[in-house]
């Protein structure tokens, strides 16, 4: 039936056209409408014309990848950013927040607290081994500490509320520990401090003998070496 | 040089296909002068969009793209009309005809097809009567080339239950 069928549609094909004179007429009203509407010199040109390929697929993956790629490697250069540096601030607000977001149990969120709060007391040590607290950075890192401690605390409260008291004797030994060893940190700090103010109390006392002394020296000592260039030049005479 | 380089490919295209597009308007209407009509409008909107800038890639698919959109908006147009109805009315496919010799070939043709419905028509009139590849059909209506031959498929085995002798 396929090839009847075929056969059938050939003829067809053969018989159904448009006459000739027929297909004149329309070429040439055709060719009146080309005339009359032209092609325009190409498109109309958009003002973000020039930058269209920045939207093209290539270059939006390329820029996703390099975007990823850069972010990514922020924030891991963050992770070990001390108060001061120019990624803390990523470190703080960035990277430990979205940390955050990926919690969701109240006790992997207080334990996270507690871990934000132990950071800063690491930080503060470190930058006490570098020598580099000064008095105001010292208590803007205990703000900080205790604001992340309160919010442990509050976690904790919420736990001993729900009764989980495993997951709470867990973050209250964590916190505890925290404190101690905060405790100790500002207790250094305070000895260290008061250590400092003495050396300068003492400091102060001696400078000023000391100018005199170093005065007198100089005098001294280009008084001796004047009279070793007269000596010379005697004898050269 | 490039405008007048489209300007003569599309006449040629105009030379190349309006016998073929005025045959799949008529058999898809079934009225020789809307035919010609909406060949001539097919030709017409085709350039009016290259002038506006439109990159055609395949011309055939892109004509027959149109004058399908043109021969859905005569459908929506008109109610819907069958081949019996128009023969009764007076129409006759043969009265068309050049070739006289063929004519009940032809006219059989066209009552078959009248009976089998949408979509598997068009898909039997674009591939057999416009000798179109089921790619080509498929970029002329949007759809894949694995649908259309579906298409042509079903539209072959309704033929066959509705005229087993044929």
């Amino acid at each position: 039936m396929k090839k009847l069928f075929e056969q059938s549609a050939e003829k067809v094909r053969a018989e159904v056209r448009l006459l000739p004179h027929e297909k004149v007429q329309m070429k040439e009203l055709l060719v009146a409408h080309m005339e009359k509407n032209p092609l325009r010199g190409g498109k109309k040109t958009a003002w973000y014309a020039p930058f269209t390929f920045l939207f093209s697929k290539p270059v939006v993956g390329l820029a996703l990848c390099i975007t990823l790629v850069t972010g990514v490697s922020t924030s891991y250069a963050a992770e070990s950013a001390l108060p001061g540096d120019v990624l803390y601030p990523v470190k703080v607000n960035v990277n430990e927040n979205v940390h955050a977001l990926v919690l969701f149990s109240d006790e992997s969120k207080a334990q996270w607290e507690l871990e934000r709060a132990n950071r800063r007391i690491v930080e503060l040590q470190a930058l006490e081994k570098r020598g580099q607290v000064s008095e105001e950075l010292h208590s803007q890192m205990e703000d900080r500490y205790t604001f992340f401690q309160n919010r442990a605390e509050e976690r904790l409260k919420k736990l001993q509320l729900q009764g989980k008291t495993e997951a709470a004797t867990q973050v209250q030994q964590r916190l505890d520990f925290a404190e101690k060893k905060h405790e100790d940190l500002q207790e250094n700090f305070v000895k260290k401090t008061l250590r400092r103010e003495e050396r300068k109390e003492k400091l102060e006392e001696k400078e000023p003998r000391a100018e005199v002394h170093r005065s007198d020296d100089r005098i001294e000592k280009r008084a001796g070496n004047d009279k070793r260039r007269e000596s010379l030049r005697s004898e050269k005479r | 040089m490039d405008a007048e380089k489209t300007t003569m490919d599309f006449t040629h295209a105009y030379d190349t296909y309006a016998d073929s597009l005025f045959r799949h308007c008529y058999f898809r209407i079934s009225d020789r002068e809307r035919a010609k009509e909406l060949t001539q409008e097919t030709f017409t909107k085709a350039w009016d969009s290259i002038a506006k800038g439109t990159i055609v890639d395949n011309m055939k698919a892109f004509l027959y793209r149109i004058a399908n959109n043109l021969i859905v908006d005569e459908y929506k147009k008109r109610k819907t009309v069958s081949l019996e109805d128009m023969v009764e009315a007076g129409f006759s496919p043969e009265a068309d005809a050049v070739n006289l010799n063929n004519i009940l070939d032809g006219k059989a043709l066209s009552n078959c097809l009248s009976k089998v419905e949408e979509p598997y028509r068009t898909a039997l009139i674009m591939r057999y009567i416009d000798d179109l590849t089921p790619h080509e059909i498929a970029l002329s209506i949007g759809k894949t080339a694995n649908v259309v031959s579906v298409h042509i498929n079903r539209g072959l085995k309704k033929l066959r239950q509705l005229f087993p002798t044929l």
